[in-house]
C-alpha cells in the first residue's frame, strides 16, 4: 500500500513538474495560430523526453552518475566546457522566463506590474532553494502543477467544434495566412519546449539527491512513461483551449493573461483562481528546478560537491553559483524585456543545444561498464537514434526560421 | 588549429546573420515590406480587440476579477499602439498603399478608443459604458479580420 | 595499458562517498610502460591538460584565484586510492586533503555568512 503511494505521489508530481513556462507560451501561440495542427509536435517530443529520461534515469540509478558526469566523461574536457557554457547560459535564460512567468501569475493575482514583483519572486525562489529540503520543493509544486488540469475541465464548456479540432489534428499543415516557415518555427518552439535539457539535468541529478539504485528503476520508468505522457497531456489542454478560443477568431496570443483566458471564459471566476495558481505553482516549480540546474550543471562539470542533502556551507561552490544564477535571472528580467519574449527566445536557444545534452546520454546508455546488463536494447536505440536525427534537424533549423520568420512574426 | 578555424567560421556565420538580420529588418519602401507590415499591424491590432473583447465579455458576466482583466486590458492597449506607431514607421511606395495605410490606420485609431473607453468604464465600475465598449468592440474586431484577410503579403 | 585513459575525467569521491573532484590529469612515471603515480586535482591542471588559448585561460584563473596559503592543486598520490571504476573511490576523508581555495574562500566571505548555511 505504501509503495503503491510512493509510486502514485511519484507520477502526480512528474506530470505537474512537466509544464512550464515554454509550455504555455508555446502550446496556447500555436493552438491561437495553427488550432490543433501541430498537436502532432508535442505527442513527438513527450515520446522523445519519455526515451531519454528512461536512459538517464537508468544510467544515474545503476552508475550513480548525473547527465553532465557523463557530457564530461564522454565528450572530453574541452568540448563539454563549450557544452557547459552553452547549457549554463540557455538554463540562466530560462530561469529569467520562469520568474518571468512568476511574476505574471502573480500580477494576474494581484493587478501590480510584474516588474514589482521579480524581485520578490527571486528572493522567495532563492529562499526555498536555501531552505527546504529537495523533496519537498519537488513534491509541492509538482502536485501544485496539478491543478493546471483545469485546462482540459475547461475545453467543453467552450463548445469547441470537435469535428474541426481534430480535422486540425489530422492534417499537419499550415492553415489559413500561414505559411511553412512559421508553422516550422512554432513546431521547433513546442519540440523545444517538450524536451528543454533542463529537465533532464534536474531529472538525473534529483535521482543522485535522492539515491536511486537498481530498485528503483520500476518507479523510475512509471514517472517517465505514466507521469511525463499526462504532463504532455496537460500541454495539448493548453493547445486545445486556445485553439477553441483564439483560433476561430483569427486572434494570437501574446501574454499569459491571454493563456489563461479560455479558463475563465470557460469555468468563471473559480477556474481563474485555480488556473493562475497553476501557472504560478508551475512556473515557480520550473524556476526552483532551473536555478538548481544553474549549480548542478558547473558543479558536475568540475567536481565539486553539489546538492540538497549536505550542508550549504560544505558544498559553498555549488550554492554560490545558484544564488549567481537568480540575481542574473532578476537582472535579466530587469531590462524590461517581455517575459513572453523572453520565452520564445529561450524555447529556441534550448533547441539548438538540444543534441549536446542528448548525444552524451545515447552514448553511456550503451556502455556496459556503466550499466553492465541494464545498457539499452536494440528498440530503445533505435528511437533514441530516430529522436537523436530529429534533435540534430530542430537544432539546425531553430535560429534560421527564428530569423527567417522574426521570431513567428 | 582546428579550433581556430571552428571559431573563425563560427564568428562569420554570427556577422552574416547579424548583418543578414539588419538588412531583413531594415526600413524599406518596396512594396513587399510595405504588405508584410500592414499584415503584421493589422493583425495586432486584431489580436488586441478579440482579447479585449473575450476579456470584457467575461468581465461583464461575472467571470473575471478586476485585478486579472486590468492587466490584459493593459496588453491589449500596448499591443494596438505598438501596431500604430509600426504603422505610423511604415512609409507607403505609392498612391494605392497609401490608401490602404490610411484605411487600416482608422481601424486602429478606433481600436485605441473603444479599448480605451473599456479601461476607463472598469476602473469608475460604469457598467452601461462597459457593455457598450464590448458591445462595440465585436464588429470593430470582424473588420479587422477581413482587412487582415484581405490584406495578406 | 592505457588505465589513465580509464581515470580522466572520472568523479573522484572520498572515503564517505563526499565528492572531491575530477580527475584533471594524471601524473605518470618515467617506467615503460608509464604508471599512474597520482591523481591531479583542480583547474589548473585540467586548463594545462586542455591546452591551447581556452587551456591557458583556465589555467591562469585558476593561478589567479588561489590563495596565499592553499595550494592551487590538489595532487593525490595513487596509493590513496581504493578502488576505481565509474567513479574513483579514495581510502581517506576529504578533510584530509588539501581544500580548493575557490570553495575555502565562498564559504568564509559569502555562503558562511548567511543564516542556515551549516543546516543540511
Amino acid at each position: 500500500m505504501k509503495k503503491v503511494f510512493a509510486v502514485t505521489l511519484g507520477i502526480l508530481t512528474a506530470i505537474g513538474g512537466f509544464i512550464d513556462v515554454g509550455d504555455f507560451v508555446a502550446s496556447s501561440q500555436a493552438g491561437a495560430r495553427f488550432g490543433m495542427s501541430l498537436a502532432w509536435v508535442l505527442v513527438l517530443g513527450v515520446l522523445g523526453i519519455c526515451v531519454y529520461s528512461e536512459m538517464a534515469g537508468r544510467v544515474t540509478a545503476i552508475s550513480n552518475l548525473a547527465v553532465f558526469d557523463l557530457i564530461r566523461e564522454r565528450l572530453g574536457p574541452r568540448v563539454a566546457l563549450v557544452n557547459l557554457v552553452a547549457a549554463f547560459l540557455v538554463t540562466l535564460i530560462t530561469l529569467g522566463a520562469e520568474l518571468g512567468g512568476v511574476a505574471l501569475a502573480l500580477e494576474l493575482a494581484s493587478g501590480v506590474y510584474y516588474l514589482l514583483w521579480v524581485p520578490v519572486a527571486g528572493f522567495v525562489l532563492w529562499i526555498a532553494l536555501w531552505r527546504l529540503k529537495f523533496e519537498t520543493l519537488e513534491r509541492v509544486f509538482g502536485l501544485a502543477g496539478l491543478t493546471l488540469v483545469v485546462f482540459l475541465v475547461a475545453l467543453p464548456h467552450l463548445h469547441p467544434q470537435w469535428s474541426s479540432l481534430w480535422q486540425q489534428a489530422s492534417q499537419p499543415v499550415p492553415s489559413g495566412s500561414e505559411n511553412w516557415n512559421t508553422y516550422g518555427y512554432f513546431a521547433v518552439s513546442l519540440f523545444a519546449s517538450a524536451m528543454t535539457p533542463y529537465e533532464v539535468f534536474f531529472f538525473s541529478s534529483g535521482g543522485v539527491e535522492e539515491k536511486w539504485g537498481p530498485d528503483e528503476l520500476p518507479v523510475m520508468r512509471a514517472n517517465v512513461f505514466v507521469g511525463f505522457p499526462l504532463g504532455g497531456l496537460l500541454s495539448l489542454g493548453i493547445m486545445a483551449t486556445a485553439a477553441a478560443l483564439f483560433h476561430p477568431l483569427d486572434a494570437q496570443v501574446n501574454s499569459v493573461g491571454q493563456a489563461a483566458l479560455p479558463v475563465a471564459v470557460g469555468l468563471g471566476r473559480v477556474g481563474l483562481i485555480v488556473v493562475i495558481l497553476g501557472i504560478f505553482a508551475a512556473t515557480f516549480g520550473a524556476a526552483l528546478e532551473n536555478g538548481l540546474s544553474a549549480g548542478y550543471t558547473v558543479a558536475q562539470y568540475f567536481g565539486w560537491q553539489w546538492g540538497k542533502r549536505v550542508a550549504p556551507r560544505a558544498a559553498a561552490r555549488f550554492h554560490f553559483v545558484v544564488l549567481l544564477a537568480i540575481v542574473i535571472g532578476v537582472l535579466v528580467l530587469f531590462t524590461t524585456i517581455d517575459p513572453v519574449q523572453l520565452t520564445e527566445f529561450m524555447l529556441v536557444f534550448n533547441a539548438v543545444i538540444l543534441p549536446l545534452t542528448y548525444l552524451p546520454i545515447l552514448v553511456v546508455a550503451n556502455d556496459r561498464e556503466y550499466l553492465g546488463d541494464h545498457v539499452n536494447g536494440w528498440f530503445t536505440n533505435l528511437l533514441a537514434t530516430i529522436f537523436l536525427v530529429i534533435l540534430v534537424i530542430v537544432s539546425i533549423a531553430a535560429i534560421p526560421l527564428m530569423i527567417v520568420t522574426g521570431m513567428g512574426g | 588549429m582546428r579550433w581556430r578555424v571552428v571559431l573563425v567560421v563560427v564568428l562569420v556565420l554570427v556577422a552574416a546573420g547579424w548583418v543578414g538580420l539588419a538588412v531583413a529588418t531594415g526600413g524599406g519602401t518596396d512594396p513587399l515590406a510595405f504588405r508584410q507590415a500592414v499584415a503584421k499591424t493589422a493583425q495586432g491590432g486584431l489580436t488586441a480587440v478579440r482579447t479585449a473583447h473575450l476579456a470584457g465579455q467575461a468581465q461583464l458576466d461575472g467571470r473575471m476579477f478586476d485585478t486579472t482583466l486590468s492587466p490584459i486590458l493593459d496588453n491589449a492597449v500596448e499591443g494596438v499602439a505598438t501596431a500604430q506607431q509600426e504603422l505610423a514607421g511604415t512609409p507607403a511606395p505609392g498612391a494605392p498603399e497609401l490608401a490602404i495605410r490610411d484605411q487600416l490606420s482608422r481601424l486602429l485609431d478606433d481600436a485605441a478608443r473603444t479599448i480605451g473607453t473599456l479601461v476607463a468604464a472598469v476602473d469608475r465600475n460604469d457598467g452601461a459604458a462597459a457593455r457598450s465598449a464590448v458591445a462595440a468592440l465585436g464588429p470593430l474586431g470582424d473588420r479587422l479580420d477581413d482587412f487582415a484577410r484581405g490584406h495578406q503579403p | 595499458m592505457f588505465v589513465w585513459f580509464h581515470l580522466l575525467d572520472r568523479q573522484v569521491v572520498d572515503r564517505d562517498g563526499q565528492l572531491v573532484g575530477k580527475v584533471d590529469d594524471v601524473e605518470l612515471s618515467d617506467e615503460d610502460p608509464p604508471r599512474v603515480v597520482a591523481l591531479l586535482l583542480g583547474p589548473r591542471p585540467l586548463g594545462e591538460r586542455m591546452g591551447g588559448w581556452l587551456g591557458g585561460l583556465i589555467a591562469n584563473a585558476a593561478t589567479r584565484l588561489h590563495s596565499e596559503s592553499g595550494p592551487y592543486r590538489a595532487r593525490i598520490p595513487y596509493e590513496h586510492v581504493a578502488s576505481t571504476g565509474t567513479e574513483i573511490r579514495l581510502r581517506v576523508r576529504r578533510e584530509l586533503l588539501p581544500e580548493p581555495a575557490l570553495e575555502e574562500w565562498l564559504r568564509e566571505h559569502v555562503i558562511g555568512r548567511i543564516p542556515g548555511s551549516s543546516d543540511a
